[in-house]
C-alpha cells in the first residue's frame, strides 16, 4: 500500500469523495436529468401527434377521418388560435379547409421532422378522400422553430446572467471577507444587492440587443407584440432570477457549492421549462408544477409577446409567477443573507 | 465592553471580557490564536452579537446603534481582499462614498504614501501596499476610533515599518486606535496600553513596562545545557528567580537581579554536573509576560 501510484490513485479518490459538488455532478445530476428528460420523452406506443383544425371548417367528413386516426390528437381551434397552437409547438401541423371541393390545405414547418410526421400520417388518414391534400409549409417568420427557440433562448440568457453573475460574485466576496469589510462601514446593505440588479438588467438589455440584432438580421426573427412589453417582460424575469440568485447565495461561502446549486437550479430549468422544445411533451401533471417555474413563465411571456403580439395585460399569469419569485425568494434570501 | 460572552456550541470564545479604551490611546489586544481577539472586534464593529455582556463605543450601544457607530469607527480586517480588478483610487472612491466627510482620494492615498499606485488594480499591489491601501479605506470616514485587525501579518520587515510609521501618525493625530497583532515588537512600539487575552479572558493589562516589570522582570537570563541536567525546580527556586521556564534545550529565568542570577545558576550547573552552553542575559520582553502568562507560544493557538 505504500507504492506512490496507489496513494496518488488513493488521494484522488480521497478528494472525490469529499467534494459534495463531484458527487452531486456525478451521480445525482445525471440521475436527475434521466428522470426529467424521461418523463418528456417517454416512449409511448404509436402516441398520437397533435394537430390543430380550424374549426369554421364546414368540412365534417375531413374532421371525422382525422378524429378516427388513432395516431393523430385531433384539436379544434378558430383561426387565430389555431396558428397560436402551432407556434407555440403544442399543435404539429395545422390544417385549414378551402372553399368548394378544393383540397384541404396542410401548413406544416419542413424543417421540423415531428411536423413532416404529422403532415404525413394526416394525408395518410385522408386517403381516399375526394381530394388530396395542399401542401402550404410555414415558412413565414413567426411560425419557424427559429422563431420558437429565440424566446427561450433570450430567457435562458436572462436566468444564467442573473443566476451566475450574482450568486458568483456575492460568495466570492463573501469567501475573500470583502462583505464583512463593507458590512462594517455605514453602507446601507439593500444598496450592495440592489446594485447588482440594476447592473445585471443592463448588462440583459445589452445582451437582449445583441441576440435579437442577430436574430433578426440573420433569421428575420421579429416580435408580434410590442418590444416595450418584451423588454418589460425581460426585466421582470431580470428581478426574479436576481432574487434566486442572491437565494441561492445568501449563506455559503464556498464557490463550488454555489456553482453546483446554480446548475442544478439553471440546467433542470433549461431542460423543462420549454426553451428548446415544447413543454407539451410533458404530462399534465408535471405541467402544473412546470408553469411555476420562473424561467417557464419568462419564456411562455416572451413567446406570448413575439410570436402571438400579446399584450401585458393578457399575460397577468405568467407575470404573477415572476413577481411571485421575486418576492419569495428575494425575501428569504435576504433574511438568510449573511455578511460574515 | 462590560462581561462580554460570545458562546459558540458550547464553548466561550469570548467570556466575560471586561475592556476599556481611553480616548486618543492606542491599545493592543495580544493573545494566541483562538484566544477570541478576532471574535472581541466583531462583537465591536456589530459584525457579531454577544451572547451576553454590553458593548459601548464611542458612546453609543452595540448592535442597535451599528450604523452610527459604522459612521465613526474604521476598520482593516485581517485577510480582507479588496476588490482586485478595481484601482487603488476607485476603491477609495468606493469606500469614501459609503460616508458623510472624510479626507478625498487623492488625501488619503497620500495618508498612506501610496500616490503614485493611485491608477494600479489591487492586483497588482504588493502586500505591504494592499495593507496600506486597506487603512487608507479604514481613513475614509476619518474615524474617531481606528479597528487594525493584525495589520502586518505576512509582510516583510521594511513593509512593516512603513505600515507602523502610518499608524504611529494616526495616534499622533489624535484617533484612538484599537489593534491586534501577534508580534511582541509591534506591540511594543505602536501600544501605549496592551491587553493581554487567552481563552476569551483578559489575563493582564498595562504598558509594556508594567507587564514585563510585574510578570516577569528586568532581565532575563538564558542558559542552554549542552549535557547531563539542571533541574527546573532547582533553578525556579534560587533566590531571585521570579520566573523559570524551559524552551527545548535552553532554561529561561526571569529576574531583576541579572548578574546574581546567572552566578548562581552557573554554581549549581557545577553541582549538578551540567555542561552549559550558550549562556546570556537579554532585557525581557512582551514574549516573556505572554509566555509566562498563557503557559504556551504565541501562534500555538
Amino acid at each position: 500500500m505504500r507504492h506512490p501510484l496507489i496513494q496518488l490513485l488513493l488521494v484522488r479518490l480521497r478528494i472525490f469523495q469529499r467534494e459534495p459538488e463531484a458527487l452531486f455532478w456525478t451521480f445525482g445530476f445525471p440521475l436527475v436529468l434521466t428522470l426529467v428528460l424521461g418523463i418528456a420523452f417517454r416512449p409511448i406506443e404509436d402516441e398520437p401527434l397533435p394537430v390543430v383544425i380550424v374549426e369554421d371548417a364546414g368540412d365534417d367528413t375531413t374532421s371525422a377521418r382525422l378524429e378516427a386516426d388513432p395516431q393523430l390528437e385531433l384539436l379544434h381551434a378558430s383561426h387565430d388560435e389555431a396558428r397560436r397552437l402551432f407556434v407555440r409547438g403544442r399543435a404539429l401541423a395545422l390544417v385549414e379547409m378551402q372553399p368548394g371541393d378544393a383540397a384541404p390545405r396542410v401548413r406544416s414547418d419542413p424543417t421540423r421532422p415531428e411536423s413532416r410526421l404529422a403532415r404525413a400520417r394526416i394525408e395518410r388518414a385522408l386517403v381516399g378522400a375526394p381530394s388530396a391534400i395542399e401542401d402550404a409549409p410555414m415558412r413565414e417568420p413567426g411560425t419557424r422553430y427559429v422563431d420558437f427557440v429565440v424566446p427561450g433562448l433570450v430567457g435562458m440568457n436572462v436566468m444564467t446572467v442573473c443566476l451566475w453573475g450574482i450568486g458568483w460574485n456575492v460568495v466570492e466576496a463573501r469567501s475573500r471577507k470583502l462583505l464583512r469589510r463593507l458590512a462594517v462601514t455605514p453602507m446601507k446593505r439593500g444598496h450592495y444587492l440592489l446594485a447588482f440588479l440594476l447592473a445585471h438588467v443592463v448588462l440583459v438589455l445589452v445582451t437582449l440587443a445583441v441576440i435579437l440584432g442577430f436574430a433578426w438580421a440573420s433569421f428575420g426573427v421579429g416580435s408580434a407584440g410590442s418590444a416595450l412589453a418584451y423588454v418589460v417582460v425581460v426585466i421582470l424575469g431580470c428581478f426574479a432570477f436576481s432574487a434566486m440568485g442572491v437565494l441561492l447565495a445568501s449563506r455559503t461561502d464556498n464557490v463550488e457549492v454555489l456553482s453546483g446549486m446554480v446548475n442544478a437550479a439553471s440546467l433542470l430549468q433549461l431542460v423543462a421549462s420549454g426553451v428548446f422544445f415544447s413543454t407539451a411533451r410533458f404530462p399534465e401533471w408535471a405541467l402544473t408544477i412546470l408553469r411555476l417555474l420562473p424561467l417557464t413563465a419568462l419564456v411562455d411571456a416572451l413567446r406570448a409577446i413575439a410570436l402571438e403580439g400579446r399584450g401585458l395585460l393578457e399575460l397577468s399569469v405568467e407575470i404573477t409567477v415572476l413577481v411571485g419569485w421575486t418576492a419569495l425568494a428575494g425575501l428569504v434570501g435576504l433574511r438568510l443573507f449573511r455578511w460574515t | 465592553m462590560r462581561g462580554l460572552v460570545k458562546r459558540y456550541g458550547d464553548r466561550n470564545v469570548v467570556d466575560g471580557l471586561d475592556l476599556d479604551v481611553e480616548a486618543g490611546t492606542t491599545v493592543g489586544l495580544l493573545g494566541p490564536n483562538g484566544a477570541g481577539k478576532t471574535t472581541t472586534l466583531e462583537m465591536i464593529q456589530g459584525l457579531t452579537t454577544p451572547t451576553a455582556g454590553t458593548v459601548e463605543v464611542l458612546g453609543l450601544a452595540q448592535p442597535r446603534d451599528r450604523e452610527a457607530i459604522a459612521r465613526r469607527i474604521g476598520v482593516a480586517l485581517q485577510d480582507t481582499s479588496l476588490p482586485e480588478k478595481l484601482t487603488a483610487h476607485e476603491t477609495l472612491a468606493l469606500f469614501r462614498s459609503f460616508y458623510d466627510r472624510g479626507p478625498d482620494e487623492a488625501s488619503l492615498l497620500s495618508d498612506v504614501d501610496l500616490e503614485r499606485q493611485a491608477g494600479t488594480l489591487v492586483r497588482a499591489l504588493s502586500g505591504g501596499e494592499r495593507q496600506r491601501l486597506a487603512l487608507a479605506c479604514a481613513l475614509a470616514g476619518d474615524p474617531e476610533l481606528v479597528i487594525l485587525d493584525e495589520p502586518t501579518t505576512g509582510l516583510d520587515p521594511e513593509a512593516r515599518h512603513r505600515l507602523w510609521d502610518r499608524i504611529e501618525a494616526l495616534a499622533r493625530g489624535g484617533r484612538t486606535v484599537l489593534l491586534t497583532t501577534h508580534f511582541m515588537d509591534e506591540a511594543t512600539r505602536l501600544c501605549d496600553h496592551i491587553v493581554v487575552i487567552d481563552r476569551g479572558k483578559v489575563i493582564a493589562r498595562g504598558t509594556t513596562d508594567e507587564l514585563v516589570r510585574t510578570h516577569v522582570g528586568s532581565h532575563v537570563v538564558e542558559l542552554e545545557v549542552l549535557s547531563g541536567t539542571l533541574a527546573a525546580e532547582a533553578l525556579a527556586s534560587l533566590t531571585g528567580v521570579r520566573i523559570s521556564r524551559i524552551v527545548g534545550r535552553t532554561h529561561r529565568l526571569g529576574t531583576d537581579h541579572a548578574d546574581d542570577v546567572l552566578a548562581r545558576a552557573r554554581a549549581l550547573a557545577g553541582e549538578s554536573e551540567a555542561t552549559l552552553g550558550r549562556v546570556a542575559i537579554a532585557p525581557a520582553t512582551l514574549e516573556d509576560v505572554f509566555l509566562v502568562l498563557a503557559g504556551r507560544g504565541l501562534g500555538d493557538g
